[in-house]
């Protein structure tokens, strides 16, 4: 998993991230407007039943004042029928209207349709055994009945509005225990103000149904008759509180039971303002969203083209260096890292190309130093000469100097032709030169002497291989004439302030000032000359050791010349 | 990491749902019958469900919060002792809806509600059989012969001169008691006389109250007090041993009906003070509605009807395929 992460380019781990952070942030903002609404729609809940309740109450006293009256007038009832005094009943029924103003009639109807007392004097409606409150009344006599919003109509050409509360009691006629139908007519209209008492919002109402569903009363003056929306609603919810739609308002509609009766009122309490102010907050909020994961995905990949565009340019520049061109050159503008990072590249490739030419010309001057060499020594003059000497020396009879001669010759050639390493200890290139000495020795008959002076500690240091005799082939050339007499040749050794100097020192004529400017001046040159011994010793000391690394003459006329050759110490390793 | 959230999982699971919740429903924590009645059921002993109960504060409105949210929390089974009985055919409807079972008690639901839902069922107490017991008692008492009344006939002229103390006007069950008792009386061919009937609305005070204008009225011809409940029977008593209709002439904390001033008061509910009315010999006799056997009956009615298990086989009587009637029992110093 953590692999396939660190696998991701740029791009991708930039957009995941965002991605990630605005993922926490969509929960976290999800998950706060959760509760919020939450509170919210449990705030609508808690308030619309609160107002639902009250509306509730206002019907239920009301009603309930209405039940308590009707059982009032029940003992009542009782009592004067058990005395016979009817028209004390009807007194009765009229004082109770004008106490009470909201009740317009009270009568007590025998079963079979008369009329027993009545608190207006009228004639009965010939059709009572028909009305649905008379019905009903009888038909679940122990409790009371409360009808629809009809015109009076216990008695012919009524003309308020009411509705009647029926009840089946019991009453006597001379003293024998009979049932008839009480019943009250209530004006409607403090029925209706009471639905106004309550503040439901704009277009809240409420509708009150029977048991058959049938509206009783909405104070929606649009709702009229069984199959308005209101009415639907109530009967789908049935009990208890939920939020609807009602003609693209939002309403909290609570459905309920008013006490004692059949009844059922739905209150419709407008919440649209908090309804849709919470969906407004929510698009909102989505749009919010939307524009900063756009925008921040917009500038993330700016961002990131802005590095990998560069990026993409620095890996096919190293895709042409991987060919070989070291020559082409990256321009890239940028970031400040970035640019930073194509001028360091730049550099690199620059440094790159000087070491390989610098690689390249050491290659080539070792393989002309070695190939100098190898002509050198195996020069058929120098092969020559020698076996002369040596053909000289065994007609002369001196078998010992003749053996040590092949000896020498043997031990020089091996040396020489021996093709393993750049650099050999001192003590092996001193040792080559030793045998070289001694076969010219015989060439020259003895005509030089030579020694070494080298200190002990320097003689495991590592040479370069075939540096010091062309120096002393030099010495030979130069520094031996045949007139004179065991001329000296002398190489010295020795440590001084962390170089290490060989001198190779002869007698002789000496060399002008001029001449050894000239000759320096033609060493450092990169033209053929003559003089290719020092010239390819001074080449190899500089490629190998550097500017530090130096071949200096030293001559004072008719008295010497010295070579030293001048390396840096330490350096072993690093070659 | 998979095996702990499937672990955590099986515990959550296992402390929420191994136990159905049936929700109890009182409508309300002041009537000292009913609380008493809700300790009862609750107190049976089992381990099929768990019960818990909602107090409706004698409001039909809270009741029905209640109600809805229990339907929200989809109970199988609700067990509903309701506000306002005429209401019940809303929660009906609704119980019909979700298949929710509905076990009533103590207020009976009108008939045509309860037919209307073959999941609804009531238990209770017949209203008239506690009328029929309570003739059966004052029967008892007159020496069960209506043609030769014994020395309770005050007046020795062959009618029974009886005060009815009735519960509340309109009321199902104060019509009930009032009117059938009556009734079984005239049936069994005893004459009675009923000098008057008093509204107390079950109420022990009111009850003590209206007492002196009775007493007033009737104190000499006052042959029987009939009550519809034992609480107004009380205070009916209290007030009558304040005016030494009842008298301890002996001092010994009892009253001896044939040697003290003694007036027979019949009641109806076996409530603890009636019980030790009895026994100190003022009241004569009550019917004991018996919520005990009733609670016992509406645990194991919902453990049959939780597990579905047919009715068929229900050891208690089931009328109309949803009524199961408790008896209520007589209860004097004779039995």
């Amino acid at each position: 998993m953590i692999k396939r992460l660190n696998d991701l380019s740029i791009g991708k781990s930039i957009f995941i991230s965002i991605l990630i952070f605005t993922g926490f942030l969509t929960i976290s903002t999800i998950l706060s407007n959760q509760l919020i609404f939450d509170r919210t729609d449990r705030l609508i809940e808690s308030t619309s039943k609160e107002i639902n309740k009250q509306v509730i109450m206002n019907y239920e006293n009301y009603l309930s004042n209405m039940i308590g009256i009707s059982n009032s007038l029940q003992e009542y009832i009782i009592d004067t029928t058990q005395a016979n005094d009817f028209d004390e009943l009807s007194r009765l029924f009229v004082l109770t209207t004008n106490i009470e103003k909201n009740i317009l009639n009270v009568a007590l109807i025998s079963e079979d349709g008369l009329l027993v007392a009545s608190s207006v004097d009228v004639k009965i409606n010939p059709n009572i055994l028909d009305i649905e409150w008379f019905l009903e009344a009888k038909k679940t006599p122990d409790i009371h009945h409360f009808s629809g919003l009809h015109t009076e109509n216990f008695f012919m050409l009524g003309k308020k509005e009411v509705f009647t509360v029926s009840k089946s009691v019991q009453y006597f006629v001379n003293n024998v225990s009979t049932r008839g139908v009480l019943m009250i007519d209530i004006d409607t209209s403090n029925f209706k103000t009471l639905a106004q008492q309550t503040n439901l919002g704009e277009k809240g109402h409420i509708v009150i149904s029977s048991q058959a569903e049938k509206v009783i009363y909405s104070s929606d003056p649009l709702c009229y008759g069984d199959d308005c929306t209101s009415a639907a609603i109530l009967k789908e919810i049935g009990l208890g509180g939920r939020l609807v739609k009602w003609n693209n308002l939002n309403m909290y509609v609570n459905v309920n039971t008013i006490r004692d009766t059949r009844w059922k009122i739905a209150t419709f309490i407008n919440v649209n303002e908090i309804v849709s102010t919470k969906a407004d907050i929510l698009i909102r909020l989505i749009l919010i969203f939307a524009l900063t994961l756009f925008t921040t995905s917009l500038i993330s990949s700016y961002f990131t083209r802005r590095i990998t565009l560069p990026m993409n340019t620095l890996k096919s520049h190293i895709a042409l260096i991987e060919k070989g061109d070291f020559e082409s050159r990256v321009h890239i503008s940028g970031l400040k890292e970035v640019t930073l990072l194509a001028e360091a590249f730049n550099t690199m490739s620059n440094r790159i190309r000087e070491l390989m030419d610098k690689v390249f010309t050491e290659q080539n001057e070792k393989r002309k130093t070695q190939f100098i060499a190898l002509q050198n020594q195996i020069n058929p003059h120098f092969l020559y000469n020698t076996l002369d000497s040596i053909v000289s020396l065994s007609e002369n009879n001196r078998n010992k100097d003749v053996e040590n001669a092949i000896i020498a010759l043997s031990k020089f050639f091996r040396m020489s032709i021996s093709n393993e390493m750049n650099l050999v200890e001192l003590k092996d290139e001193i040792e080559h030169v030793r045998n070289y000495l001694l076969i010219q020795q015989i060439r020259y008959q003895n005509t030089f002497v030579f020694d070494f002076e080298i200190d002990e500690e320097i003689l495991h240091h590592k040479v370069i291989k075939l540096s010091l005799q062309p120096l002393v082939e030099n010495a030979i050339l130069h520094g031996i004439h045949p007139d004179d007499e065991y001329s000296t040749i002398l190489i010295k050794g020795y440590a001084k302030d962390n170089f290490l100097y060989i001198e190779v020192f002869n007698e002789g004529y000496g060399i002008s000032k001029e001449r050894i400017q000239e000759i320096h001046t033609m060493i450092q040159s990169n033209q053929n000359t003559s003089s290719m011994g020092l010239k390819n010793v001074y080449q190899r000391l500089k490629l190998y050791y550097g500017d530090q690394a130096d071949l200096i003459l030293e001559s004072e006329l008719d008295e010497y010349t010295k070579v030293i050759m001048k390396m840096p110490l330490g350096m072993e390793e690093s070659l | 990491m998979k095996r702990f959230i499937i672990i955590v999982l099986f515990l959550l699971n296992g402390c929420s749902s191994s136990i159905e919740t049936v929700p109890l429903f009182i409508y309300d924590g002041n009537d000292a019958y009913i609380k008493e009645f809700e300790k009862k059921i609750q107190s049976v002993d089992q381990n099929d469900f768990l019960i818990k109960t909602y107090v409706s504060q004698n409001s039909q409105i809270i009741q029905n919060e209640q109600i809805d949210q229990a339907f929200k929390e989809k109970h199988p089974l609700l067990i509903i002792n309701p506000v306002d009985r005429l209401s019940v055919y809303a929660i009906i409807e609704k119980a019909k809806q979700s298949n929710t079972t509905i076990i009533f008690f103590n207020r009976e639901p009108l008939a045509s509600d309860l037919a209307a839902y073959d999941k609804a069922f009531y238990v209770g107490a017949d209203a008239t059989q506690s009328a029929e017991l309570q003739a059966s008692l004052i029967m008892d008492l007159f020496g069960n012969d209506p043609k030769n009344l014994n020395q309770f006939d005050k007046n020795h002229d062959g009618i029974i001169q009886a005060l009815i103390l009735k519960g509340e006007q309109g009321h199902q069950d104060a019509e009930a008691r009032t009117k059938f008792v009556i009734e079984r009386l005239t049936v069994a061919g005893y004459q009675v006389e009923v000098l008057d009937i008093v509204i107390a609305n079950w109420d022990r005070d009111i009850a003590y109250g209206l007492m002196d204008g009775l007493l007033d009225e009737y104190r000499e011809s006052m042959e029987l007090l009939i009550s519809n409940n034992d609480a107004m029977a009380l205070g009916a008593i209290q007030r009558m041993k304040e005016k030494l209709v009842f008298e301890d002439t002996n001092k010994n904390g009892t009253i001896d009906r044939d040697s003290e001033p003694w007036v027979p008061v019949v009641g109806i509910d076996g409530i603890t003070a009636a019980i030790d009315s009895i026994k100190s010999g003022y009241l004569y006799g009550t019917v004991k509605n018996d919520s005990q056997n009733m609670a016992l009956i509406i645990i194991e009615l919902s453990k049959w009807l939780l597990e579905e298990k047919s009715l068929t086989d229900f050891p208690y009587e089931i009328t109309n395929g949803k009524y199961v009637w408790v008896n209520y029992q007589k209860m004097t110093l004779d039995e």
